[in-house]
C-alpha cells in the first residue's frame, strides 16, 4: 500500500470514528486535541488501527505520537514491516 | 429442547461480584470463554424495575453482569478468585422494547477484543425471540480482586 493511500485511509476512518471533518486533520495538528481523545477513545483508535492495518499496537507506541504526521509515520512504518513479513 | 443450566440461581453469586439487590441475572446457561449467556426473570422487587418494566439501566446492567458471569465462571473453573469489573463506556446502545414483570429475558455477550487492560464486549438481550436491546461496552476488569468470602 502506498503511503498516500495509508494517510487517506487513516483520515477516512478517523473522520468516521470520531465524527470530525477531514479538513482539520492536517499533519502538524495535535492528534489528541483535534480528535478530543480521552483514554477510552485511545482504545477505539487501537481497534480501528488493528482492524484496518492488521498489526498489533502496544500501549507504549503512543508515547511518541503527538501530531497527525507522527501517527501517519507510525502506521506507515508498521504497515510496511507487516507487508515485508 | 431443554435449556442446560450451567450455574443455577442458587449459585449465581459464586461467579459474579454483584450482590443483592443489584443482581440482574438468574442463571448462566452457556459459557465457552468467549461467549456467555444468561437468563433472568423480571420481578417486581428488582430495583431497576419502574412502572412494571425493567428499565434501560436494568438492561445495560444485565448485559454487564452477563459478561461478569462469563469471566467469573471461567475463573471459578480455574480455581481463581472472582474479579470485579467496571463499565468504562457504552457504545451503540439501542433499546427496542422494555421487558415486563414476569418476562424471562435471555442475554448473550461476546468478548470482541482485548485491548490493553480493556475488554470490549458486544451484548444482545432477547425476550421470546424478540430483540430488546443491544450495545457494545468497554469493561475494565480488576484482576487483583481478593476472593469473596461468603
Amino acid at each position: 500500500m502506498l503511503n498516500e493511500e495509508i494517510v487517506e485511509k487513516i483520515n477516512s476512518f478517523l473522520s468516521q470514528e470520531f465524527e470530525i471533518d477531514e479538513s482539520v486533520m492536517v499533519p502538524d495538528a495535535n492528534l489528541k486535541d483535534t480528535l478530543d481523545l480521552d483514554s477510552l477513545d485511545y482504545i477505539d483508535l487501537v481497534v480501528v488501527i488493528e482492524s484496518n492495518f492488521s498489526f498489533k499496537v502496544k500501549p507504549e507506541d503512543f508515547t511518541g505520537i503527538v501530531t497527525f504526521q507522527d501517527f501517519y509515520d507510525y502506521v506507515i512504518a508498521n504497515t510496511t514491516v507487516n507487508e515485508l513479513v | 429442547m431443554a435449556r442446560i443450566v450451567i450455574v443455577t440461581r442458587d449459585n449465581i453469586l459464586s461467579i459474579i461480584p454483584q450482590r443483592p439487590p443489584f443482581v440482574m441475572i438468574d442463571e448462566l446457561v452457556f459459557c465457552d470463554g468467549i461467549s456467555s449467556q444468561t437468563t433472568v426473570r423480571v420481578i417486581e422487587e428488582n430495583v431497576l424495575v419502574y412502572n412494571g418494566e425493567l428499565s434501560e439501566a436494568g438492561l445495560v446492567e444485565n448485559i454487564a453482569q452477563t459478561a461478569a458471569a462469563g469471566v467469573g465462571y471461567i475463573a471459578q473453573q480455574k480455581g481463581e478468585p472472582i474479579s470485579t469489573g467496571y463499565i468504562g463506556a457504552i457504545k451503540n446502545l439501542e433499546i427496542f422494547e422494555l421487558p415486563k414483570i414476569g418476562d424471562i429475558i435471555e442475554t448473550e455477550v461476546k468478548i470482541e477484543k482485548q485491548i490493553f487492560d480493556v475488554t470490549i464486549i458486544s451484548g444482545i438481550v432477547k425476550c421470546k425471540g424478540a430483540l430488546l436491546a443491544k450495545c457494545e461496552m468497554k469493561i475494565f476488569i480488576n484482576n487483583k480482586t481478593q476472593p469473596i468470602q461468603s
